[in-house]
């Protein structure tokens, strides 16, 4: 049961970094998805009827950390206090550019906010990339990271950057109108890759000087599936938007492993997850089915018939 | 300044510009609601436009207002890991369910409700906007009981069951307290807005005149069971926390007679809440039976259009707008700061729940994110400002991408 538990939360932290690993990496696509405000305002509501219920994953991360493992939240918060407090200001910008950039329809203030989405997307993708480096080499418990920056670290950076692009490019490919789809066919295709080569460089690296095979094995299917992904994305794009959904979740799993240990030791009390598990039991099905159905509902190609909000 | 006042100084920032945001939400979604279930039982174009107009509204302010939420839910865990070690168990049960039952349902079906006009049926699309309703309300319900936790933790400090949760005496005459201001500062809104678009005269006389009548009438419905369901609070406060009535009450003698009793119960200390909440409670008060009284004689010109045809009405609309604002913020400071120094009533104080993370991180911590909150506020503001003078467009939601804008409007 206890293991339960553990397997939800890395679902709700992998099923967000999958689910607005999509807007994460269209948001860095911005600038590049074609030309002209058209190409700019299709980019946005590809993922615009997703944006607040792919929040909500990371929300609900941080709640059921709360809930479930109180001790563990406070060690990671407080292990990665400055990471995380710049983390939640990239995020509020990010949100802020979403929210305002389509309001206004002065040329200027849209130029002006696109370039702070595709800032904050970059940044946000890094961010990200960095606390899972951090999470995958910092001992829990032991003390406040101030510096972030290590080697390990930025690799990741740079992996979950390149991994949001390509998963982003290959969301793109699927919700794009037409013309504008082949632009992330291409990027999908060039930098596939590449991504696929960082991410095993960063898994092996991190099975040598952390956790050994375990890491190797976990990590292994994302490698496979971006290099996947960028030879079906032509063909069949939805297949190729599961794989890189797969290889941008795999970072949850990664971290997962890791924290196990740390993980055990800080449940809490039973009379509690009991009280919890009733009304999960109940919630979790429809609240699935509801993100499900609006996946369903929207995820197909933008035509002359979709329409805009953001 | 030392690590626990720059941390109390952000939640009280926080928490009181997110809860401007809130407050609004709940109580424009209540008009949405209503709009847009006219305008499926009549078919009437009118109510469809007052929808997405006033929907509009509702929903830039709801994305604000997420940023706001967002700040609110991390800072418990970077701020004040004391309480999430000590009672995690309890209070982010409550936390969880809120989130879980209600803000996830909530935010994905919004934005089904926003893409969703014209594409899904109208039947479809009116179902969740009573959903997003809803689970709005249940989501503010949750926090309450999470909350009502704080004040008053009754039955096991661990969480056995939401039995106790819920039956805490502390937790629904407040939601409903909450629920009703939040009507009020809705209805001021609507109310507000339209009067300025009828002092101006602009082209749409009988579209602001529905929404005026609209909203004047149901604000009495709030202003009475606002202040119905904050007088019954203080019933729960005298039994609770009798502290904070003293200081609120302004009552010397009681102070430092509770001050000995707290002290023998507890350990040397002070239990004294900063003392101005006070103020900011009789502000409240009297200003909220002023809203009473205006919210009776709006009523009263309802007759015969007179609210309209008198003009001064409406500028008094006009300029009230911030009033219902103002108050809740008092509101909130009264129930928390007035909870000093207990961040759990009686089992931890805001001392021990603090994060032992050195004040010079957290004042940078405070800093960035209220300045980078507030910029984002004052722009949400001025958007929605901007949008609530422009009046009803009928490109506000619906519009198709082709017919939107010409192609190559923006170069790179």
């Amino acid at each position: 049961m206890d293991l339960a538990w553990y397997g939800l939360l890395g679902t709700l932290f992998g099923g967000y970094l999958a689910l607005d690993g999509t807007a994460i990496g269209a948001g860095i696509l911005l600038r590049a998805s074609g030309y002209g405000e058209r190409a700019r305002r299709a980019t946005i509501t590809s993922f615009g009827p997703f944006f607040l219920g792919n929040e909500v994953w990371l929300v609900m991360t941080v709640a059921t950390l709360l809930a479930v493992f109180p001790r563990l939240e406070g060690l990671l918060f407080h292990g990665h206090y400055p990471l995380i407090v710049a983390v939640l200001l990239i995020w509020l910008v990010r949100d802020g550019s979403v929210w305002f950039r389509s309001r206004v329809e002065r040329p200027g203030w849209r130029r002006g906010w696109d370039r702070v989405l595709v800032g904050t997307s970059v940044a946000f993708a890094a961010g990200l990339g960095l606390l899972v480096g951090n999470l995958l080499v910092a001992v829990p418990g032991a003390g406040t990271v101030w510096m972030p920056f290590g080697w390990y670290p930025l690799l990741w950076a740079l992996t979950t950057v390149s991994v949001f692009t390509v998963h982003g490019a290959s969301f793109l490919a699927v919700r794009m109108p037409d013309d504008l789809a082949r632009a992330s066919v291409r990027t999908v295709r060039r930098w596939a890759s590449p991504a696929a080569a960082l991410t095993a460089v960063a898994v092996v690296l991190g099975g040598v000087i952390q956790s050994g095979a375990v890491t190797v094995v976990t990590g292994a299917p994302a490698v496979l599936a971006l290099f996947a992904a960028g030879r079906v994305v032509t063909g069949r794009p939805r297949f190729a938007l599961l794989l890189t959904a797969l290889a941008a979740a795999t970072p949850a799993a990664l971290v997962g492993v890791r924290l196990l240990p740390a993980a055990e030791r800080s449940f809490a009390t039973e009379a509690a997850l009991a009280t919890l598990e009733g009304p999960l039991t109940i919630v979790l099905p429809a609240v699935a089915a509801l993100q499900l159905w609006t996946w369903w509902v929207f995820l197909r190609r933008i035509d002359s018939r979709t329409t805009v909000f953001f | 300044m030392d690590t626990l006042l720059l941390a109390r100084l952000q939640f009280a920032t926080t928490a009181s510009t997110h809860f401007l945001f809130v407050s609004l939400s709940l109580g424009l979604v209540v008009f949405v609601v209503a709009m847009e279930t006219a305008y499926v039982v009549t078919g009437r174009a009118l109510f469809e436009r007052m929808t997405k107009f006033w929907g509009r509204l509702y929903v830039v302010n709801y994305g604000v207002g997420i940023i706001g939420g967002i700040v609110m839910e991390l800072q418990l865990g970077l701020n004040w890991s004391g309480l999430t070690q000590a009672f995690g168990d309890a209070f982010g049960g409550a936390l969880a369910m809120e989130t879980l039952v209600a803000f996830f349902v909530e935010a994905t079906l919004l934005g089904a409700w926003i893409f969703g006009w014209g594409v899904l049926g109208r039947k479809t699309h009116l179902v969740l906007i009573w959903l997003v309703a809803i689970t709005a309300y249940v989501s503010a319900m949750w926090i309450l009981a999470a909350n009502a936790f704080l004040q008053h933790p009754i039955g096991d400090t661990h969480l056995t069951g939401f039995g106790a949760l819920l039956s805490n005496p502390n937790l629904w005459d407040a939601f409903l307290h909450v629920a009703a201001a939040s009507l009020v500062v809705g209805s001021v809104f609507v109310a507000g807005v339209s009067a300025w678009h009828l002092i101006r005269r602009t082209e749409e006389a009988t579209f602001f005149r529905r929404s005026l009548r609209m909203a004047v009438a149901v604000l009495p419905v709030g202003t009475f069971a606002a202040v119905h369901w904050g007088m019954l609070q203080i019933l729960v406060i005298t039994a609770n926390q009798p502290m904070k009535l003293a200081v609120m009450e302004g009552d010397p003698a009681r102070m430092a007679n509770l001050q000995r009793q707290l002290t023998e119960a507890y350990g040397p200390g002070d239990y004294v809440p900063p003392q101005w909440i006070e103020t900011a409670f009789q502000v409240m008060t009297q200003a909220g039976f002023g809203l009473v009284l205006l919210s009776v004689v709006l009523v009263v010109l309802l007759r015969r259009d007179w609210l309209i045809r008198l003009r001064v009405p409406l500028y008094a609309l006009v300029a009230v707008i911030p009033v219902p604002f103002a108050l809740v913020v008092l509101g909130w400071l009264v129930r928390e700061v007035g909870r000093q120094p207990w961040t759990v009533y009686g089992l931890l104080s805001t001392g021990e729940a603090v994060t032992d993370v050195p004040a010079g991180a957290v004042l940078v911590s405070f800093v960035a994110t209220t300045l980078v909150m507030l910029a984002l506020v004052v722009t949400g503001y001025w958007l929605i400002a901007r949008l609530a003078r422009r009046g009803p467009e009928d490109d506000t939601f619906g519009s198709r991408l082709e017919t939107l804008e010409p192609v190559g409007t923006t170069a790179l």
